[in-house]
């Protein structure tokens, strides 16, 4: 293994184990964020080089157990059996060293040189728990690395221990005894296979078949056997073979922790206890929730606001700068009209998605968002959703695509299509240009705040009532309970939020860069040809340039416009909303071709001048309103249908694009409605 | 040892084996059963059966009718009865608390009732009873929603089937795990401690994790 190659190494472990903190120390930037083929859960991957060798480092998905209860769980089992790296590394949290032992218990058997990264040793420490490594290692046979992730300590010898691991490979102690039956009936099973290319110990084939998991490719006789063979066994144990197996473990677990390990007599109420009692009590959770909500947002804009406009002012000087340099003519107006614009539009808005990550991240990071769950349970529960569901919900408020991703979270495929159903209703971050254009338009700066939190308020009502007419008319309320595992509150580390930014950021300029640049040139195409007559170049009807009227974007903006016309909306919009399909983020870069900004001085101030003074929204804010409300629920983007179709087929992405859309018909005519009633001209 | 102490002392350890092997014999075929029956089943020749079989007669244990089939007396079969009861004791403990294999806890009950002291069986018997209980949903456990904030208790079952039990076991809350109840408002979720772990269980769920109080927290 050694000499020439790369080397595989895997981090394994429970969630809040430490893995990612871990495997960010390991990798630094050198990351790169994929999917596990087949399935939708995403695999991180990155390397390092040590001594002159390359290591590749594969983060794998939190698993408590090696029989797979979940996608990620499966995706684990997969890896491990499949392609088993060279060197595993298994991350525990010292300060709960038994229950993490658990997985240990289970992967030593696997034949796969191993180290232990033993972290969190200072948080055990405080709590006055001492545990001897050395002892420690020849109980389990295995290198044990003392650590503390958080701090990036540790990190040295354990590329240390992985080097001299991948020069001289063992794979440690023989692993847990199951006993005289069940290792009885796993010699028999040994007896009946064959030996296989792959590198998984008879042993441990045989146990997994006992367990009913082909490992590699057993056949049905073989199964057949097993069965017989474990229900043999629950018989004379007169216990399920899983719970007995589960039982093992957590005795060899038990035993080596009672041998390594001296838990201090600490009682003193820790900080998490303290915490805990004001922020996840059912009166005084729900204010601190909604406060920090509340907070968020505000963080988001307010403090975005100085960097945006410095952004936009810098993508103005490129711009005017290029008009100078580029001849007019084609060229010159696929550029700085196409490129630069559709481009600069996403770009400017690029502080409030990183601030909306920073606030997700710090939320995540801090153990803030499992309380959060926590606290909305009961509520999302009785609305037929999952406490889990509130994570995907949330991280719906920076990207709906990440989000569909993150429904994998829930166990079962009712609670994660209905969830995946109603993301397209959070507001995600690419509306936020939207409303940023129509806001600082039509309102006074004192109710910035409050409109668009009562956008994002009215995307929450709409997204519940849709979860629980969705849950009654297709699905059984069966649903999986809530159950998850509450981290300790920690101190966001700078350098994990700092990464989850660097990634998100990563990810959206890459969709800037690709999908919004073809968007906002087949816009520009659409919105410049066919060529208006000569003459008629500069001339302007209706708020709309003439020479915009007869493109194709016009023409189809005008076949659409009598299904906007109800909501008060012209064909301008409808040209606007289409282009939204693409990605939100156009809806404002098509506006300001559309309103014809492009040639003249071109920021979106000019644009809210334009609007302003429109006729279809001059003196009426409501209108603004009802567009936005449109705009908050219909249709999501290209991106979100992608992954909504790889999640969950044609036939979803179908229901889901037209059930979104007729939502925020029927709402934005509601809500015309009731402005109409209240006065408001609309 | 003394004979007293275990309660059947007038008996050898071949007549108990008769009684039970009798027992067994009745129950499968009804009535009064032949000597060569009885020999077969014991492994032993006809003479040296006809032999044990008339002391027993001679203790009142049983009776010869005519045609040679034996039958209990009312004595004779009370006196069976407790030796079989006994010896199932005896394997079920081995077979059920220290999970020996079911051959090997048949073949050490057999040599065990003869030389175990009754309260020792009772005993036994006291423990299979407990485990019994806690099986049939007998303890005093009370579901954890019915916990307040503070209490705690020893987790004694989960209903609803093994991939529940599983999913919680792996967050280490499994049978004989000490859990603390951090937060429950009476409705939405129950927090709870176990080990150096937070777990969130949603309602529904916590209604089927059955708990048993500490002594000292029911006082309260």
């Amino acid at each position: 293994m050694t000499g020439r190659g790369v080397i595989r190494v895997a981090i394994i472990g429970n969630p809040n184990s430490g893995k990612t903190c871990l495997f960010n120390n390991l990798t630094g930037a050198h990351q790169h964020v994929g999917n596990w083929p087949g399935v939708t859960v995403e695999k991180k991957t990155g390397n390092y080089v040590y001594q002159g060798h390359i290591y590749e480092v594969i983060d794998l998905p939190g698993c408590y157990h090696l029989v797979p209860y979940s996608l990620e769980e499966e995706v684990v089992e997969r890896f491990l059996y499949e392609e088993p790296p060279d060197v595993l590394i298994n991350i525990v949290d010292a300060t709960n060293l038994e229950r993490h032992l658990l997985l240990t218990a289970q992967l030593v058997g696997l034949g796969v040189p191993m180290v232990l990264a033993l972290n969190m040793m200072d948080e055990a420490g405080q709590r006055g728990i001492t545990i001897d490594v050395g002892k420690l290692e020849q109980m389990l046979g295995i290198p044990v690395v003392p650590m503390v992730a958080r701090r990036n300590k540790g990190t040295m010898e354990l590329l240390e221990r992985i080097a001299s691991l991948v020069e001289r490979p063992h794979v440690g102690a023989a692993g847990v005894d199951y006993g005289i039956l069940v290792e009885g009936a796993l010699e028999r099973l040994e007896g009946e296979l064959e030996a296989c290319s792959c590198r998984v110990p008879l042993r441990q084939r045989a146990l997994s078949l006992l367990r009913g998991r082909v490992v590699c490719g057993e056949d049905r006789e073989k199964l057949t056997l097993a069965t017989r063979l474990r229900e043999q066994l629950e018989e004379s144990l007169q216990d399920r073979l899983e719970s007995y197996i589960l039982e093992r473990c957590y005795g060899f677990a038990h035993g080596v922790v009672r041998m390594c390990v001296v838990q201090g007599s600490h009682k003193r109420l820790s900080l998490t206890d303290r915490l805990d009692n004001y922020l996840t009590h059912p009166v005084l959770g729900l204010i601190v929730f909604a406060a920090s909500m509340w907070i968020t947002f505000e963080v988001v804009f307010a403090a975005g606001e100085p960097l945006t406009t410095l952004l936009e002012s810098g993508f103005e000087r490129v711009r005017e700068g290029l008009m100078e340099v580029i001849p007019a003519g084609f060229w010159r107006s696929l550029v700085t009209d196409g490129v630069v614009r559709g481009v600069g539009g996403v770009l400017t808005f690029l502080p409030n998605v990183l601030l909306l990550f920073l606030a997700i991240g710090i939320l995540e990071d801090s153990g803030y968002m499992a309380r959060a769950a926590f606290v909305m349970d009961g509520i999302m529960h009785r609305l037929g959703l999952h406490g889990k569901s509130f994570i995907p919900m949330l991280i719906g408020f920076g990207c709906t695509v990440p989000a569909v991703m993150a429904t994998r979270a829930l166990d079962t495929r009712r609670d994660r299509l209905i969830t995946a159903l109603i993301l397209p209703f959070m507001s995600c971050g690419a509306r936020v240009p939207v409303y940023a254009l129509f806001i600082s338009a039509f309102f006074s700066a004192r109710w910035h705040a409050t409109v668009v939190m009562s956008l994002y308020l009215l995307g929450i009502v709409v997204a519940i009532g849709s979860a629980n007419v969705l849950g009654r008319l297709f699905f059984m309320r069966d649903y999986t309970p809530l159950l998850m595992e509450l981290p300790p509150y920690r101190l966001p580390s700078l350098r994990s939020v700092g990464m989850l930014i660097w990634q998100r950021a990563w990810m959206y300029l890459k969709k800037a860069g690709t999908l919004l640049l073809a968007a906002s040139i087949m816009m520009w195409y659409l919105c410049s040809y066919p060529r208006p007559a000569r003459g008629e170049e500069g001339v302007e009807r209706d708020g709309a340039r003439v020479a915009f009227e007869a493109t194709y974007a016009a023409r189809l903006g005008r076949a659409l416009e009598p299904l906007v016309r109800p909501l008060g909306f012209d064909w301008r919009i409808a040209v606007g909303l289409l282009s939204g399909v693409a990605a939100k983020e156009a809806v404002v870069a098509t506006l300001l071709v559309v309103y014809g900004v492009s040639d003249e001085d071109g920021s979106s101030a000019a644009l809210e001048d334009k609007l302003r003074m429109d006729p279809l929204f001059s003196g009426k804010p409501w209108v603004a309103y009802t567009l936005l409300v449109f705009v908050l629920l219909y249709v999501p983007c290209v991106a979100v249908m992608v992954v909504f179709f790889r999640e969950f087929g044609i036939w979803w992405t179908v229901f889901m694009t037209v059930y979104t859309t007729l939502v925020a018909w029927v709402v934005a005519w509601c809500v015309r409605v009731v402005g109409w009633l209240c006065g408001a001209s609309v | 040892m003394s004979e007293e102490k275990r309660g059947l002392g007038q008996l050898s350890r071949a007549q108990e084996d008769y009684l039970e092997a009798l027992l067994a014999l009745e129950k499968d075929g009804g009535g009064g059963v032949s000597l060569s029956a009885l020999a077969e089943r014991l492994g032993v020749s006809a003479p040296s059966a006809s032999e044990v079989v008339q002391r027993l007669q001679e203790a009142g244990l049983v009776e010869r009718v005519p045609r040679g089939a034996i039958r209990f007396t009312e004595a004779g079969r009370a006196r069976a009865e407790m030796v079989a009861a006994r010896h199932k004791t005896i394997r079920r403990f081995f077979a059920e608390v220290l999970r020996v294999s079911p051959e090997v806890a048949e073949d050490d009950a057999c040599r065990a009732e003869h030389t175990l002291h009754a309260e020792t069986c009772e005993r036994m018997e006291d423990f299979l009873a407990h485990v019994a209980a806690d099986r049939l949903e007998k303890d005093n456990s009370v579901p954890l929603t019915l916990l307040g904030k503070g209490q705690e208790g020893k987790l004694v079952r989960v209903a609803g089937g093994e991939n529940v039990e599983i999913r919680l076991a792996v967050l280490g809350l499994r049978r004989g795990a000490k859990v603390r109840v951090l937060q429950n408002s009476g409705r939405g979720p129950v927090m709870v401690g176990v080990g150096n772990a937070r777990v969130a269980i949603g309602r529904d769920l916590a209604t089927r994790v059955h708990i048993a109080l500490n002594k000292t927290t029911v006082r309260k």
